[in-house]
Formats: structure tokens, C-alpha cells, sequence
């Protein structure tokens, strides 16, 4: 109809709330000024609601929009991402509000600003973030109804209830769909936010580097064990990275590790060093939901005999991807803990790389090797004397002695004292310095179980660095020096491998020892953790499992049919209950019992006339039908009895005799005419 | 109750013959502390019926015949000079009787007219500053030619509610006219009537009649009959709370004649024609059928079983 | 686009059976018909954007607010349709109109039970949409206007009642056939000799009982005078707006007559007739009415106008046409 129709004070007054619920989780982005902006926009809504001022025009709006652009260009710079995009979207929604003289107008910014609220799921996932965009829809949709009211009812909080109503009866069919449309995947790629920063291991390994993660208690990935085959403390080492080039300072992969080429992702693939891993013993499956990383290699137990199709697997079977991990993923992986891998030899490319060493770095550790190399029967020899040698004097702490240029040899004959870091890069140096193959690894140690969901936690301050040692005819096999001086950091975790004073320096969440908040934290990881898996994890596989059990397979036919029953049980169920609701209300029983004689009577083609007793249509009735009129005279006389003379006793035969009322049916003879 | 009601309207209907819904109608009227307007041609019987009603129910009977030259005087009495006792004395009118019958009051002037109504209403006259009480009971039959004609003087509308109802006789059937035909004057036979009651027995039939049960459901119903009246453009003026409550009083009576000790939907719809027609009836003349279209319609379209 | 006449006379034929003529007429699935509106294929695009940018960036919520939206829209649909549902719509009154104006029909809006009824419209004509709320358990009365085209009474055609509530994505809407019949009277047309016929005087013995005063003359009229005393004639003549001057309230008495309109031809005359029909009825004059076979006596009152104003309306017309129940208020 006429689009200049009037805008309602309610449907403005819900416009602004809107604006701000949707432009708050967008603070994290968007520039701080937006703000002032917007409360101008206000501003000079109300004088023109007041009729002091008029609306901008179109040379201003043009003005207001390039200024608005070039502050946008200053605060995001002139690359054009996702981010950028959504603060000009928040521009013009919030500069729409100028524009806005008729009810198209209106309707124009509301369905802007749905597009709006939705895209503060790109910034935040979380169950709050769920909840606070339903709370942004209830509010556009609120305004969307304060719209479509009549401009003679203008108050405010009807239409929020009415959206709240429409929302809630939306959400079963909602869940259907989300359910049971396909997923099809990026349709082209988007590029990707690389502003967030995100911590966890990085790529190289520096003294103090995982001394600073110890101290996060942010989670770097939960792990649910298929059927509870949880290994031992002893094997929860998760690999990530493995480090095979040292500089003197700075573990780093080395140029072949980096090289995605040398990965294999092709899960079948029978790639001749894949066939190097021989698999001992029952392997353990687990599904890991991991935070997200930025980085392209993901955790999982030695040694990875399955994962997922999209994954890769790197020389050192360590799982990568493809792309970085820029949001929470999950991934199920089969590993044998017990294994041997590369058990008959390296090759000779690969025996240079793990016995590098940098020049001029850490002499007294170089000869010191190479005698103790010489006073040893055997490799396992030399190891034991080493990891004896730190067993006798050193002690772990998260504070170590600041180290001198050899790093190594401040480390292990001076101070004495250090990090899981520091003894993994001594054992390794240590090692290739008495021409044992060696390399660091680096992951995550451990996991705490979540007592209220069947889940295990894996936190920043479980990272860890252990050295793995090239031993013939045993392969690769795993040495943590840091077991030598601390066991307990293996079997309980960090907390119970230092003192108070460091355990202190440890972040902890607020509250940690009042029983009542831990076990509220604990539920709400718990909750979170089943929001991400569930609902930000549910993708195409999970879907199709979904699908498969629910539906019998994921052809279209059987979605189509699942999306179109559901959508027809709901409208046919809302339906029902507005019929439903209107149905007549009997005020009196007697009258709910004729009723029913009166629908046979109809069915049967006898109408009663409104003015028309009972007791007088059964007269008229028993005109044409002398054994009708007989019976509706009877159930007159009842109907009487309840109506008028309140005797509840005649109700039960009123009730019955209503029940087994059978009118013959009418014919059409002439004889009945004046019916 | 009910033999003793037929017994009535047969001792009536020896002198008026096929109208025993009438005289019913005439009889509840009465016993529901009633005055009664009968509105019919001449010789139809209204003074045949008031007649025998006074007779059958042991009243004392006054007629009265309306003209125009009546004066209040006339109906309610007068104080005159007693010389020999040398005070002024009352002289009773017409009016200080059991039942009276005000034939053709339409012919006389609204102020006798009014005279007598404000009697019926009060159940007392005031003759020169004293106020004397009426008999108990106290009914008036009033009749009224419908035809308006020169020299007439219709009742108002605000005077018509006095009467609890208004009936007419209409012609008799053809049976009924011929055992009439047959049998001579009926009227001769008005003073061999027996009397069925006696004046004290009347407050108690009134009392036993007002413990007669009127349901919700059938209040519900009144309520939508009412609301249809006053809601509905067809009708010139709604019925008046008065005219509600003297339907609901008439039809316990009328309940309580057919010996049953409730009302029930049909008693309305039996009653309103003659309680309700004379309060909703439009005031132009000549709209008798009009009025009587209105009820039926007030009747077909009210639906007398509940939604 | 254009339907064929069958198709048309077709569909309204299945649209009249659905919803038959009725004095009072309640809403029901059968006479309910839910479309979307623009503004529901607008809202579809956006739905489609959002799931464009969730696929894009696989994120779940985005996606689960796109199917919550979408949800919203179907359930919107039932409640479009709820919003009509179970109302109950009867004609009350009607008001009489002079041909080529408005006449207004009062139409009672009543809610089904347990519902609220918002944002209605509804009229015959698409530009005189009147809206209106009913809440819970009410009734609404709404006056609506319908163009008098011809004289005689005047049924209308079915009525359109429509809402896009609750979200404007879809219009539900319904045709009504009241039962109802406004009066039109003949558009007045003034001429310069009003059409009557005095009558002699000694006919008006009987009435001017009270009238003993005299007319006294002209005096020029002033503002807030009682218009009964205005001399119409004088007015229509254009001799300027003069009072009647009566030491009493006398009243005159005219018939207006047919025949001494000649020359003209039936409806002229009756346009003529109820011109002056109105213009006396402003006056204390008692006025009668003469037409050929018929004859309104003389009186005066709005009562008595109104039966003139009718006489003129129904005069005829076939009895078909001039039926009508006698709603006229």
C-alpha cells in the first residue's frame, strides 16, 4: 500500500534498542568513534521527531557517508576484509537512521540490521554470543512487529512479546533445519581475519618461550576418548611440532620439516616411509576439538595410524592441515602408542638432519659428550648416565637463571635449573653432540578430565618439549629428561612438579579453590564444550552421521521430505492450537452435551433454528420422524432438568443419552419440504 | 398447582370460550401482582374475562367506563360536605375495590388517566392532602381499543410500563364461536361461576411462586434476549432493567401454574410477546403487526441454547 | 496481467460460495486466503544472503540464525492467517447518503475467543481502507464509507479486510458479503422555484390549533439564528439570506409537488424534489410529499423528512432493488 505510511513511535523507539544491542558485540572491531556517531544520528533523529530540524540532505548525506568511509579507511586500512566490510554495513545502519521518513525506510534498515546482528557471529562463537544474538533478533523482531501494528496501539512492550512468541515457535523447525540442510561448504573462499592473535606453541622454541605458556590456563584442546580407552599418564604425550634444527639459541624445524611437498595427504597412500611405522599392540581412538591456532599443524598422541580425510600426515608423523586453524576444528584420530618407526635405519639426508649442530656453540658440552660417548658400552648407557646426571643435581623450576650464549653448557654444569625446554634442548644437544640421532618435540603434556561431561581437557600450561632418540634396531624412541628430575610433572601434571612460590606465578582461574565456583566453572566448560562440539562443530561428517541415523541416508529426497513434514507438523500444530483456542466455550455442561446432539442432528440434516428449545424442535422434528421427536423429547426433558432446574443427577444421562444419540438420517422426500 | 390452575381457566372458560392461553396468560398476570392491559376491539370479551377473573378468584369487582368528560374525581372519590354530621366525608370512587375494570381508558384525558396510573402504581390515592390506602390486593384491568380514533387519548409509552402486560383476545375460533353461537350470551352465565379462591390466599401463591429456581443458564439467556434489544438497530429502545425484572417475575409465576419449580426457556419465550411488547413497541399507531414482527424476531434470532 | 472474464466470473463464483452473503459473518479457514508480500520476498533475500555469508564462512551460527529466520517466516504465515481467523463482522447500521457521496456503513468487528485481532483494514474501495484493532474479548465498531453511485438502496459489493500482522511477510486477507442495505437519497439539485403547491388554508384548521401568531415579515438574516426561520426561498431565488419573521412559531404548510415539475425528466424531477425536501426539513414547515401513485402526508420533523427523503430514493425502483431491511438509522 502507500510506502510513505507514517513510522510509529514504538517501531523507532524499538529501532534504537535494537541499534544498540547490535552495535555492542561489535565493539570489539569497530572503531570507538562509531559510537559517537551513532548518539549524533540520535540526536538528530529526535529534533526531527521534535520537528526542529529537518532531514539531512541528500549533498549532506553524501558528505556524511564519504567522512563515515574515510575514518572506516584510517581505522581498518585500505585492505578490504571481512572486518572492514562489516564496519561499513554498521555505518550505514547506523546512518540509515537519517534517511528514515516512511515505513519502506524502515523496513529497509530492520532487514539491514538482521544482516547486521548476524555478522557478530563472525567475531564471537561462544554460548553467550548464542544467546546474545537471539536477544538481537528478538529486539529487530520486535521492531518488525511494532511496524506492522496499527499506528493506534503504540505501546511498547506488546510487540516484544509477540516476537518472543514468534521466535519460540520458530525455533523447532529451526533446529530441523539446521540439522538437515546440507552443508555445502565454502562456496568461494573468503579471506581470512589474520588480526586476531592467538597463543599456543609457536614454530621455533626459545629459553622461556613454553615458560610462558605455562602460565595460561586458556585451553588448547579437549579430547573425548572413543568407548573410555583412556592411556596411561605416562602416554598422554601429544605431539605437535618436532624441531630439528637448532641455531645455538633457537629450536626450529628444519627446511624439510617445513616443506608441505614432503607431507602425504593421502590417508591411503603407501608411501614408502609410511611403511617404516610398525603399529604394537591396540591402537586408541579419540576425537580432538581444537582451539583455534593459526597454525597449520594440529596434536595427536604418537603414533597416528588414522585420521580424518582432509588431514595430512608429515614425515615425522606429526597430522598438519592445510590451512591454518583459524577456528575451533575437530578431528578423529587412531594412534598405537606402542610402536616402532624407523626401526631399520635412517636415511642419510635424514641422519645429517638429526645430528646438526651449530659451530662454535657450547664446547664443554661437545667434549664432554664425546667422553662420556667413549666411557659408554652402549647408547642406552650414555643415556642412563645422563639422565642420572640431571636426577643428581638439578632441580625444575618455572624461574630459571637467566643463561649466558652457550645455552647449554650455562645449563647443564652451572645453574642447574629450568624448564622442561631446557632440558629437552640440552638432552638433544647432548645427544647429537655424541653422535646419537636426535630431535625435540614439542606438544602438550597430559590432560585433566572433566568430571561432569566424559571429556579431557588439554590447557596452554600443559605444553611441553621432550626429546626423541634415534636408537638402532629400536627406531625413534621418546626420552623426557624432565621425568628424570620431576616424575611427578608426568603423572600429575604441572602443579604438582613445583614448588608453592611457583605454583603461585601459575594463572589460575579467579576463585579456584572455593569448591562451589570451581565445580560452576567445571559445568561450564562442560557447556562449552558441548556448544562447540555440537553446535560450531556440527559440519558436513557430523552431519551425514546425523542424517544417516536419523533419516536412513542423506539423499535430497529424504532431507526435502524431513525439512517439508516438519514445517507442515508445525503449521498444523499452530493451527490446531489457534482453532483450538476459538473453539466455543460451553459456559454450562448441558449446553456442551446438545451441542453434540445438535452437530449429529446436523450431520444427519436436521438444523435447529436459534430461537427454536430443544423441547420445541422435538415437537417439530417428531412431525417427520415420530421416534426422533420421542428421543429428543426425552433429551429435551434432560437437557431441562441441568439447564434450568441445576440437577446435576440428569447430567450423566444427558451426557449418555447425548452419546448415543443416532438421528436417522433425513430424507428428501416432499413430505419434509417445510423443514 | 396445576389441576388447580386448570380448574380456574375451566370455570373460566365456560364464559369465554377457546381462549384458555389468554385467560392463562390473564391469570399469571394477576397472580404475579400484576395490572393488566387488554388491548382488543369491542366485544371481543375483555370485560367477560376481567369479570370472571374477579369472580372465579372471589375479588370485589368495580367497572368503570371511560369517557372523555371523567374527571379524577370520578374514578378516585371525593370529600363532600356532610351537613348533618358538619364535616366533610370521604366518598370512595370507583377505585377502592378489589379488581377493577378501566374500560376504554384511551378514551378519557391523560389526566384521569394519569390518575388512576399513579393509583395503580402507588397503591394509594391522596384526595385533598390525606392519603388512603388502596385494597390489598389491588388489580386493575385496563382495555384499550386499538384503533386510535378521533377523540382518543392512546396511553404514553412511560404509562404503558405500569402494566405488568398487555394481551389481546382476538377472535375466537371457529368451534369456539359456534358452541358460543350455540349457546347463548356466555355472560348470563358469569354469576353461576364458582369462586376457586380466596384473597388470602394470594400473597401466599405470590410467595411460593418467587422460590421458583431461575437457573444461570436461563438468566444467560434472558441477558442475551435483553442485550439483542437494546443492541439491535431494528428495535427503537432496548428493554428496560423494570422490564427484565417483570418478565423474570411473571414467568416464575408462570412456572409455578404449570407446577414446575423452575423456569425454563420456553416461559420466555411463552411471556414476552404479552410482557415485553408494550415496552419495546414503537408509539406510532397502527403498528400492532410491526411489533409483533419485532418479538418474533427478538425470539428467532436470540439462540436459546448457550455457546 | 489480464484473466479472462470466465476465469474471473469463475473465481468470484468459488470466492462467493466459500463466503456466502450472511448478516453477520465470521472468518474461517475457507474464506481466509495468506500471501507474501513484497516485503516478504525482500525478507526472503535476505535469508538468503545471510546463509550465502554462514556457508561462506562456515559458521554455524550464522547459519542457525538464518534458519531461525526462515522458521520465522513460516510460522508467520499461520499467524497472518490467526490474526483474521474466528473475527466477526456484522453490519449494525447504515446511514443514508444523497447520491455521488459517501454512505457509511457501521460495521461490528468482534474478536474470536481468547484472541486479539491487530492492525486490521478494511473497506470496499482500496483507498478508503479504514484500520482497527480489536483486542481480546472486544468489540470494535468502525464506520466505513462506500461511494452512492445511484439512488435506491445500495448493497454492497464484497468487502476486502486484510492485515499484514504480525511481520508484514505475509497478507492475509478475506472477502465479506454483509447483509446490509444503505439508503441513497436523489443528489439534491436546487432550482429556482421550489415545486410546490400551497394548500388552502382552511385544510390546516385542524393542526394550526397552537399557530395563532402571525407572520410578520422579512428581516435580514444574522449569524447564530435558528436556520428553520431562514427563508429558503428567498435563498434559492438569490434575493440573499433572510429570516421569516413570526411573532409565534407558525408553521407553514407545502406539498411538494411531481407535477409541478414539468418538462423535466424523472430523476431531474426527483433531485429537484429532494432538494427541496431538504431545505424545508430545516424549517419548522410542515411539508408533504406528492409523487404519482404515491403521497407522504404532510408533517415535519427529521422523522418525517427522512420518510419523504425515502419516498423519493426507492421511487421506482422494482421491488427487487428497493428491498431492504429497514436498518436505516
Amino acid at each position: 500500500m502507500a510506502d510513505r505510511e507514517q513510522v510509529s513511535r514504538a517501531a523507532l523507539a524499538w529501532l534504537l534498542a535494537a541499534q544498540v544491542i547490535i552495535l555492542l558485540p561489535h565493539s570489539v572491531h569497530a572503531p570507538l568513534w562509531l559510537w559517537a556517531v551513532w548518539l549524533w544520528v540520535v540526536l538528530w533523529r529526535w529534533q526531527i521527531f521534535r520537528g526542529a530540524w529537518g532531514f539531512p540532505s541528500l549533498v549532506l548525506r553524501v558528505g556524511m557517508m564519504a567522512v563515515l568511509g574515510g575514518g572506516l579507511l584510517l581505522s581498518y586500512g585500505v585492505k578490504f576484509d571481512m572486518t572492514a566490510m562489516v564496519g561499513l554495513l554498521l555505518a550505514g545502519f547506523v546512518l540509515k537512521l537519517l534517511e528514515l521518513k516512511g515505513r519502506r525506510d524502515l523496513l529497509v534498515t530492520i532487514y539491514l540490521g538482521y544482516f547486521v546482528a548476524a555478522t557478530q557471529f563472525l567475531f564471537h562463537l561462544g554460548p553467550l554470543a548464542g544467546l546474545y544474538g537471539s536477544l538481537s533478533l528478538i529486539a529487530l523482531t520486535a521492531t518488525l512487529v511494532a511496524a506492522n501494528q496499527s499506528l493506534l496501539s503504540h505501546r511498547f512492550w506488546p510487540s516484544f512479546r509477540q516476537a518472543s512468541i514468534l521466535l519460540a515457535q520458530a525455533v523447532p523447525l529451526m533446529l530441523v533445519l539446521f540439522l538437515a540442510v546440507p552443508r555445502t561448504g565454502a562456496l568461494w573462499s573468503v579471506p581470512s581475519d589474520e588480526r586476531a592473535a592467538m597463543t599456543g606453541i609457536s614454530n621455533s622454541m626459545s629459553p622461556g618461550d613454553i615458560g610462558a605458556l605455562a602460565q595460561s590456563n586458556a585451553l588448547a584442546f579437549r579430547v573425548t576418548f572413543d568407548e573410555g580407552a583412556v592411556p596411561p599418564p605416562e602416554d598422554r604425550y601429544w605431539r605437535g611440532l618436532v624441531f630439528s634444527y637448532f641455531d645455538g639459541r633457537q629450536w626450529r624445524p628444519s627446511r624439510r620439516q617445513e616443506a608441505p611437498e614432503l607431507a602425504n595427504w593421502d590417508r591411503a597412500s603407501t608411501a614408502q616411509w609410511r611403511k617404516l611405522l610398525d603399529p604394537v599392540g591396540s591402537p586408541v581412538s579419540y576425537s580432538v576439538m581444537l582451539e583455534p591456532t593459526g597454525q597449520r599443524w594440529l596434536f595427536a598422541l604418537p603414533a597416528p595410524t588414522d585420521w580424518d580425510d582432509a588431514l595430512g600426515i608429515g614425515h615425522e608423523m606429526r597430522l598438519l592441515r592445510r590451512e591454518p586453524v583459524q577456528q575451533r576444528m575437530a578431528y578423529q584420530v587412531t594412534s598405537h602408542t606402542d610402536y616402532r618407526f624407523q626401526a631399520g635405519g635412517l636415511a642419510n639426508w635424514e641422519r645429517e638432519q638429526e645430528l646438526q649442530l651449530p659451530q662454535d656453540f657450547n664446547p664443554q658440552t661437545r667434549a664432554r659428550a664425546r667422553q662420556w660417548a667413549q666411557e659408554a658400552g652402549s647408547e642406552q648407557m650414555l643415556i642412563n648416565r645422563l639422565l642420572a646426571h640431571y636426577r643428581a643435581h638439578f632441580r625444575y623450576t618455572l624461574r630459571p637463571q637467566t643463561l649466558g650464549r652457550n645455552t647449554v653448557d650455562d645449563f647443564l654444569w652451572q645453574s642447574q635449573e629450568g624448564f622442561c625446554e631446557h632440558f629437552a634442548s640440552s638432552f638433544v644437544f647432548f645427544m647429537r653432540a655424541a653422535g646419537i640421532p636426535a630431535r625435540v618435540v614439542v606438544g602438550y603434556l597430559g590432560a585433566t578430565q572433566n568430571p561432569v561431561e566424559d571429556y579431557w581437557s588439554v590447557r596452554q600450561r600443559d605444553a611441553h618439549a621432550w626429546a626423541e632418540v634415534w636408537l638402532r634396531g629400536r627406531g625413534w624412541v621418546r626420552f623426557d629428561p624432565t621425568a628424570a628430575v620431576a616424575p611427578e610433572r608426568v603423572e600429575g601434571g604441572l602443579d604438582s612438579s613445583l614448588s608453592s612460590t611457583d605454583a603461585q606465578m601459575l594463572e589460575r582461574g579467579f576463585g579456584a579453590n572455593l569448591a562451589l565456583v570451581q565445580r560452576l566453572q567445571l559445568r561450564w566448560d562442560a557447556f562449552n564444550y558441548q556448544w562447540h562440539r555440537w553446535v560450531l562443530g556440527y559440519d558436513q561428517d557430523q552431519q551425514s552421521q546425523f542424517l544417516e541415523d536419523w533419516l536412513g541416508g542423506d539423499e535430497l529426497w529424504r532431507i526435502a521430505l524431513a525439512v517439508m513434514s516438519a514445517g507442515a507438523m508445525l503449521v498444523l500444530g499452530l493451527l490446531l492450537s489457534i482453532l483450538w483456542r476459538q473453539r466455543p466455550q460451553y459456559a454450562y455442561p448441558a449446553d456442551r452435551q446438545w451441542a453434540r446432539v445438535e452437530r449429529k442432528l446436523k450431520r444427519a440434516g436436521w438444523t435447529r433454528q436459534p430461537g427454536e428449545t430443544p423441547r420445541s424442535l422435538a415437537h417439530r422434528l417428531g412431525r417427520s420422524s415420530p421416534s426422533l421427536g420421542r428421543t429428543l423429547a426425552h433429551i429435551a426433558q434432560l437437557y431441562e432438568l441441568v439447564s434450568y432446574a441445576d440437577n446435576r443427577s440428569a447430567l450423566a444421562e444427558l451426557r449418555a443419552e447425548a452419546s448415543g444419540f443416532r438421528p436417522p438420517k433425513r430424507s428428501l422426500s416432499g413430505a419434509n419440504e417445510y423443514l | 398447582m396445576r389441576d388447580f390452575v386448570q380448574a380456574i381457566v375451566n370455570e373460566i372458560s365456560q364464559v369465554l370460550l377457546g381462549k384458555e392461553d389468554k385467560i392463562k396468560l390473564a391469570l399469571a398476570c394477576l397472580l404475579s401482582d400484576g395490572h393488566l392491559l387488554i388491548e382488543d376491539l369491542p366485544g371481543m370479551g375483555k370485560t367477560t374475562l376481567s369479570h370472571a377473573l374477579a369472580r372465579v378468584m372471589g375479588l370485589s369487582y368495580q367497572r368503570v367506563q371511560f369517557t372523555s368528560d371523567m374527571l379524577p374525581a370520578d374514578i378516585i372519590g371525593v370529600s363532600v360536605f356532610d351537613r348533618d354530621k358538619g364535616r366533610f366525608s370521604f366518598h370512595p370512587g370507583p377505585v377502592f375495590t378489589q379488581l377493577l375494570l378501566a374500560d376504554e381508558i384511551n378514551r378519557t384525558t391523560p389526566k384521569t388517566q394519569s390518575a388512576l396510573l399513579e393509583a395503580m402504581e402507588e397503591r394509594q390515592v391522596t384526595v385533598e392532602g390525606e392519603t388512603r390506602k388502596l385494597e390489598e390486593p389491588f388489580f386493575v384491568i385496563a382495555t384499550q381499543n386499538p384503533l386510535s380514533q378521533m377523540g382518543t387519548f392512546p396511553l404514553p409509552e412511560s404509562q404503558l410500563d405500569r402494566f405488568l402486560m398487555r394481551i389481546s383476545l382476538g377472535y375466537p375460533s371457529a368451534d369456539a364461536e359456534r358452541e358460543m353461537l350455540l349457546g347463548g350470551d356466555p355472560r348470563r352465565q358469569l354469576a353461576s361461576l364458582t369462586p376457586r379462591l380466596k384473597p388470602a390466599q394470594l400473597p401466599k401463591i405470590k410467595q411460593a411462586a418467587e422460590q421458583v429456581k431461575t437457573s444461570d443458564s436461563l438468566l444467560d439467556y434472558l441477558q442475551r434476549l435483553i442485550h439483542h434489544t437494546r443492541q439491535s438497530p431494528d428495535f427503537p429502545s432496548g428493554l428496560s432493567p423494570r422490564g427484565a425484572l417483570a418478565l423474570l417475575r411473571v414467568a416464575k409465576t408462570w412456572a409455578f401454574m404449570h407446577g414446575r419449580s423452575y423456569v425454563i426457556a420456553e416461559d420466555l419465550q411463552t411471556l414476552i410477546p404479552s410482557v415485553v411488547g408494550h415496552r419495546i413497541a414503537p408509539s406510532s399507531a397502527g403498528s400492532e403487526s410491526h411489533e409483533h414482527t419485532l418479538i418474533t424476531e427478538l425470539l428467532n434470532a436470540v439462540d436459546v441454547v448457550g455457546a | 496481467m489480464r484473466v479472462s472474464p470466465i476465469l474471473k466470473s469463475w473465481f468470484w463464483a468459488w470466492v462467493s460460495r466459500r463466503a456466502p452473503r450472511a448478516a453477520s459473518v465470521r472468518l474461517r479457514h475457507k474464506s481466509i486466503y495468506v500471501l507474501p508480500t513484497a516485503q516478504g520476498w525482500g525478507f526472503l533475500l535476505v535469508i538468503a544472503l545471510l546463509w550465502v555469508l554462514g556457508t561462506n564462512y562456515e559458521n554455524n551460527l550464522i547459519l542457525g540464525a538464518t534458519f531461525l529466520l526462515l522458521s520465522l517466516m513460516v510460522v508467520s504465515v499461520v499467524h497472518a492467517f490467526r490474526n483474521l481467523s474466528g473475527l466477526t463482522l456484522s453490519v449494525v447500521r447504515t446511514h443514508p447518503a444523497f447520491a455521488g457521496e459517501f454512505a457509511e456503513f457501521d460495521v461490528l468487528l468482534e474478536a474470536a475467543p481468547g484472541s486479539r485481532h491487530d492492525a486490521l483494514r478494511l473497506g470496499w474501495d482500496r483507498l478508503l481502507m479504514i484500520e482497527a484493532d480489536v483486542p481480546a474479548g472486544a468489540q470494535r465498531s468502525v464506520a466505513l464509507s462506500h461511494k452512492a453511485r445511484r439512488r435506491g438502496w445500495l448493497v454492497p459489493e464484497r468487502l476486502r479486510i486484510q492485515s499484514v500482522y504480525p511481520l508484514g511477510f505475509f497478507r492475509a486477507w478475506s472477502w465479506v458479503q454483509l447483509d446490509g442495505a444503505a439508503l441513497v437519497y436523489p443528489a439534491p439539485r436546487p432550482t429556482d422555484l421550489s415545486p410546490q403547491s400551497r394548500i388552502s388554508h382552511d385544510e390546516g384548521t385542524e393542526l394550526s390549533r397552537e399557530n395563532q401568531e402571525e407572520f410578520q415579515g422579512f428581516r435580514v438574516y444574522q449569524a447564530g439564528s435558528p436556520l428553520a426561520h431562514v427563508a429558503w426561498k428567498h435563498y434559492a431565488r438569490e434575493q440573499g439570506m433572510h429570516l421569516k419573521d413570526y411573532s409565534g412559531y407558525q408553521s407553514e404548510q407545502v406539498w411538494l409537488d411531481w407535477d409541478a415539475l414539468p418538462g423535466l425528466d424523472q430523476e431531474s424531477r426527483l433531485s429537484r424534489l429532494c432538494y427541496w425536501a431538504v431545505a424545508y426539513g430545516k424549517t419548522s414547515a410542515q411539508f408533504g410529499l406528492r409523487l404519482p401513485g404515491q403521497t407522504v402526508a404532510q408533517g415535519g420533523g427529521t422523522a418525517h423528512q427522512r420518510a419523504v427523503l425515502k419516498a423519493l430514493a426507492v421511487y421506482g425502483l422494482p421491488e427487487a432493488t428497493a428491498q431492504g431491511s429497514g436498518r436505516n438509522g
